[in-house]
């Protein structure tokens, strides 16, 4: 009697347990409209969208537009120069020289940089904490005096804009790129709407069908993801996430912290002063803990876009790992002379580490798997002006 | 009880003083009465180099401390500036915002593009293809003079008239292309864009000195052209965060030079500003440049601009602002 | 004298939870435990990461691993400071999947001070100690049946529970109920987002042959940036892998926001006349509310609205030595994630479930109580807690003893 009542109350108990409150289990995802964009990015699902100012939405005819722009030499004072010039798209849209030189003979400061992934980037340029979007970043080499680069001024301007507008070929992509307005090549928003298709191609530019994307990395470059991603070099603290570069932002980010690092390339006078004017986030902000700050430069085809750092002084990729691997760049002698390892306003990342020869090879090897060869073959991207017999044949290939 | 002779007298007062009001139109008033205490003011500025007018094509001695001290000649290659925010301010401390002519070219209703260059090239469109350098006909974008429209009271004495060289803060910072002119980029304002900071130059005092510009620290160096722009810098704002509401932060050195002067007993009609670049460079070797961009930029370690900020009343670096020795009041008949 | 030991027996039902207090004629006591097991499988590979689906884990829920292991080792020492106060002291190791993570620790040193036994006696214990509101987290795997714990435990709690605070409890013959703060270095805590703290009630039924105890308790805490501290949280490890194989990088979700527990309990037994055979069940279930924000390191933000439950039921009998016992564990998770980057962060994070996968878990013991002071332990598990069912075996050996006063009986 007394068992049975023990066996009624064991599973009594137990069928309370389980049939009170146990609920289904489900997962309700709301990413509120992330991935809805009428414009098709062609990048992998696990690639969050990028971020598109309110007013110019991505759309394919601007895309084309720009494209057109881009590679238009007639956007120059001297009819010689277009975006291509600086910018050209074997190269990953970079230039493969020390620092490039304008319409008028101005060097820029600067190296030339690729283009790859603009579109994610929480800032623009070098080292410039203001230019948030791709068309403030426009105007610099089009307008710009100091220095000087397309050369557009107050006295070519608008026979500029006349030679865009003679050509047919504009009058038809203008129209379907702004489809709202009147007269979108002819009346008063022809500039405007340079700008934003400009920068919707730019926009556009994405890249992320590397070897590295499609998991075929040999075995020199599998060691060294491990080098990239151990605790040692740390690589992966500023070349951060799905686009290598901490200065990353997309749809889904809501809070943008500016990251600029100061890597120890110089110390002209033991403050760790970079030389003139090449001061990074300083030169805009004036802070001197800012002095020699830059981006954290994507690393997709940055096997592409040599020579490095932002006055194009590192000419390969070891070189810039071995000035990692010291903590910093020595200059021996010169007007630019210093101790790069001993900058007090160096990055707290950048110390010294210990680093063989076949472990460098290794590291060049794994960067290099982050070539995406369809993105610089693309002829999605590539010239529109040039006669259809010479550009490549291949299909669009994005999809990893 | 009612005094009769009272009430008449009040009546011829009050008739008079209408009278009077109305007649009297006093030293405060100029050009034209638009009716109802609104009146047009029109201010123009003289800008001369000493005792040379500033002009396209010339060579303007006698500037800076170049030339062993008796300074530079340099022709003009820019010379424009940006003002906004004009007022008139009486004799007790009340100021008087004057409303911009919207409808006057190199104006809208919040800003004023002061462009004192005379020449140009035109095209046989009328379209200009070089300016001032080498130009030869009138340049149409010439623009000397402030226009707009005051209301005050007659009886208010004006003291001083007062603007503020720049650009304000909410327009300086906002996309060029679609701004309205004179903000236009390309436009009115080419040339007055500022790469770095994403804002508008407020001068582009751009001279070039005979013999070039070289800096004594590194003889590769040479420049041809000596500039002042003026401009904030340490601004953290961009034209996409004002777009999407985000509060911009000021500027940390937002170089607005705010010129107040005093017009003495002259009638506004009478008066002109008289901006001296010589005055501004007086101090200035224009054959040299120490460091940073040839001539001043408005960097805070760019040493050309401790001098000529000096002079526009404007702080620099650790320096205090003092007050400005390049504009003052003339009269408009001279010159 | 009475008082003590009416104490003691009060606090043989709390025997599960290391809980006891130094006997005034026996001072100082020290006790030593151990549990070792050999495993035929790990329910994981080598450099993956045990992520039960639908749930945030951290804290110290390692995976089970192949080979031998020793899953506890403890070291216990009560002093009776007099007549009112104690203290205990324990030492120990767990089990963890890094050779850096497994070493000796301090887990309890505390204070305890008994008083009021007009209405009472209340108990307050302050220090570093475990937790006393659920059985399932102050279990110890040289005391109960499985070797493994539970998966409610693991999950909602990260398996122990070690904290700084101080416990009040109030006993009567039958009731006891308590209240616990603690710092928040535990997780699901944070000790950055303020103390957190728990509330129980305990019933004890004791008959001629049948005994019951039963409650419920109220768990409520905040975390702040929380990591998984197993895999990431600042101090990222990177795994080697094999040649020929690259591993992901653990991403480092954080979560902030509250997260309230609730659960009962109960414990049921018969014993025969004769007390030749016992047979029981035991059985807990558990209710998580998790509020607040996933976010990670590069500013992607989404909110987090999760409810989760975790329940295991014990039935066993024991005849003689032996123990026979099945252990069956359940979990389920309803999780709703908003914001742009969700999908991302719901899948880092491990809380995105989108088959509503159910996990469950099945333990068959039995348990040899060899000698005195040592047992060996063989287990079946069909685990079916991870998408891809495993099943292992366990051969295990406990041993535990007082090793001071030396009289071979182990109390603790």
């Amino acid at each position: 009697m007394v068992r049975i009542l023990a066996l009624v109350t064991c599973s009594f108990f137990m069928s309370v347990l389980l049939s009170g409150c146990v609920p289904e289990s489900k997962t309700v995802i709301d990413d509120q409209g992330a991935r809805i964009s009428s414009f098709d990015w062609n990048i992998p699902d696990s690639i969050p969208f990028p971020k598109v100012p309110a007013n110019n939405p991505m759309t394919e005819e601007k895309f084309q537009l720009g494209r057109h722009l881009f590679y238009d030499k007639r956007l120059s004072s001297n009819g010689d120069i277009s975006c291509s010039s600086c910018h050209e798209q074997d190269k990953a849209f970079s230039d493969g020289i020390t620092r490039a030189t304008g319409a008028t003979g101005d060097v820029h400061p600067r190296n030339s940089q690729t283009l790859v992934n603009a579109a994610w980037y929480q800032t623009l340029t070098w080292g410039n904490p203001l230019l948030v979007t791709i068309e403030q970043q426009i105007m610099l080499p089009l307008l710009g005096t100091d220095p000087i680069e397309h050369g557009i001024n107050e006295a070519n301007f608008e026979q500029i804009l006349q030679s865009i507008q003679a050509d047919p070929v504009y009058n038809e992509l203008f129209a379907a790129a702004f489809p709202q307005q009147e007269d979108p090549l002819l009346g008063e928003q022809a500039w405007n709407n340079s700008i934003k298709s400009l920068a919707s191609f730019v926009r556009g530019l994405v890249s992320f069908n590397s070897p590295f994307d499609r998991g075929e990395l040999n075995a020199s470059a599998k060691r060294g993801e491990r080098l990239f991603n151990g605790e040692v070099l740390e690589c992966f603290h500023c070349h951060a996430g799905y686009n290598f570069s901490d200065a990353t932002t997309d749809r889904e980010t809501q809070f943008s912290q500016l990251d600029f690092h100061n890597t120890g390339l110089y110390n002209i006078d033991g403050s760790g002063a970079y030389p003139e004017p090449n001061t990074g986030q300083h030169e805009v902000t004036g802070k001197s803990e800012h002095m020699g700050r830059f981006r954290a430069q994507s690393l997709r085809n940055i096997e592409l876009s040599a020579p490095y750092n932002h006055d194009g002084s590192v000419a390969t990729l070891r070189d810039v790992i071995l000035n990692y691997a010291n903590g910093g760049r020595v200059i021996a002698s010169g007007e630019n002379s210093g101790d790069g390892r001993m900058s007090p306003v160096k990055d707290g990342f950048i110390v010294s580490f210990n680093i063989t020869n076949s472990e460098v090879d290794d590291l060049v090897e794994f960067l290099k798997s982050l070539t995406d060869t369809s993105f610089v073959t693309n002829p999605r991207f590539s010239n529109p002006w040039l006669p259809p017999s010479s550009q490549q044949t291949f299909t669009e290939s994005q999809e990893p | 009880m009612k005094h009769p002779m009272k009430n008449t007298l009040s009546a011829l007062a009050l008739i008079s003083s209408g009278i009077l009001l109305t007649g009297c139109g006093g030293s405060s008033s100029t050009s034209t009465d638009t009716g109802a205490n609104t009146i047009n003011v029109s201010i123009p500025f003289q800008a001369v180099a000493g005792s040379e007018k500033i002009a396209c094509g010339e060579n303007i001695t006698g500037l800076g401390t170049g030339a062993g001290g008796a300074g530079n000649s340099a022709k003009i290659a820019d010379f424009r500036m940006f003002v906004h925010g004009i007022k008139l301010i009486t004799d007790q401390g009340l100021k008087i915002p004057v409303s911009l002519d919207a409808n006057q070219p190199s104006q809208n209703s919040d800003v004023v593009l002061l462009d004192f260059r005379d020449k140009a090239e035109l095209d046989n469109e009328g379209k200009v293809t070089a300016i001032c350098v080498s130009g030869t006909a009138a340049n149409p974008h010439y623009n000397d003079t402030v226009k707009g429209s005051v209301t005050v009271d007659p009886a208010y004495t004006i003291s001083h008239v007062e603007f503020t060289l720049g650009v304000p803060f909410e327009l300086n910072h906002a996309d060029q292309t679609k701004a309205a002119e004179p903000l236009r980029n390309p436009g009115l304002a080419t040339g007055m864009h500022w790469n770095w900071q994403g804002g508008y130059k407020f001068t582009a005092f751009d001279v070039l000195p005979t013999g070039g510009i070289i800096r004594p620290s590194n003889n590769a160096w040479s420049s041809s052209k000596w500039n002042l722009h003026v401009g904030s810098t340490g601004c953290s704002v961009s034209p996409s965060d004002l777009g999407n509401g985000i509060e911009p932060e000021v500027c940390s050195a937002p170089n607005k030079s705010i010129i107040r002067l005093a017009i003495g007993t002259n009638d506004l009609d009478d008066i002109a500003i008289k901006l001296d670049y010589a005055a501004l460079v007086s101090d200035s070797n224009l054959s040299e440049d120490g460091d940073n961009a040839p001539g001043c930029m408005s960097g805070g370690s760019d040493p050309e601009c401790e001098a000529t900020f000096e002079k526009l009343g404007l702080p620099w670096a650790a320096n205090e602002a003092v007050a400005q020795t390049v504009f003052s009041i003339v009269d408009r008949a001279e010159n | 004298m009475k008082h003590y030991f009416s104490l003691f027996t009060l606090f043989i039902p709390l025997l599960a939870q290391a809980h006891y207090i130094p006997a005034k004629d026996t001072p100082i006591t020290l006790n030593a435990s151990l549990a070792a097991t050999w495993r035929s499988d790990n329910v994981v590979e080598e450099n993956e990461y045990w992520q039960v689906p639908g749930s945030n884990m951290g804290g110290d829920a390692w995976p089970a691993e192949e080979g031998i292991q020793v899953d506890e080792m403890t070291l216990g020492l009560g002093i009776r400071i007099d007549e009112n106060t104690y203290g205990i002291v324990e030492v120990g190791t767990h089990a963890s999947g890094r050779s850096d993570h497994s070493s000796v620790s301090l887990e309890h040193a505390y204070i305890g001070y008994t008083c009021c036994e007009e209405f009472g006696p209340l108990v307050i214990e302050v220090g570093k100690m475990s937790a006393a509101f659920s059985p399932s987290l102050s279990s110890h795997a040289a005391e109960r049946l499985t070797s493994e714990t539970s998966l409610a435990a693991d999950v909602f709690f990260g398996r122990y529970f070690h904290d700084e605070g101080a416990r009040l409890m109030w006993h009567s013959d039958s009731l006891t109920a308590g209240a616990e703060i603690w710092k928040g270095n535990a997780f699901p805590a944070t000790a950055s987002a303020g103390y957190a703290w728990d509330a129980f009630a305990r019933y004890q039924w004791r008959g001629n042959n049948f005994s019951l105890s039963s409650g419920a308790w109220l768990y409520r805490s905040s975390a702040e940036t929380r990591a998984d501290h197993r895999y990431g949280g600042g101090h990222q490890h990177t795994p080697v892998a094999v040649p020929g194989e690259t591993i992901a990088v653990f991403p480092d979700t954080r979560f902030t926001g509250d997260t309230d527990v609730y659960g009962i309990h109960a414990d049921v037994a018969y014993t025969s006349d004769d007390q030749y055979w016992k047979s029981g069940l035991k059985a807990e279930f558990m209710g998580m509310q998790m509020d607040g924000t996933l976010h990670d390191a590069i500013g992607r933000a989404a909110d987090l609205d999760s409810d989760q439950t975790g329940a295991w039921a014990q039935p066993y009998i024991t005849v003689k030595n032996h123990t026979f016992g099945i252990r069956a564990e359940w979990l389920t998770s309803d999780n709703v994630i908003t914001g742009a980057p969700a999908n991302q962060l719901g899948a880092d994070s491990g809380m995105a479930n989108p088959t509503g996968f159910e996990p469950s878990r099945y333990t068959a013991i039995w348990l040899w109580q060899w000698k005195e002071t040592i047992a060996l332990r063989t287990e079946i598990i069909d685990d079916q807690s991870l998408l891809e069912d495993n099943l292992r075996f366990g051969v295990g050996i406990i041993w535990k003893q007082t090793l001071w006063p030396f009289n071979g009986n182990s109390h603790h």
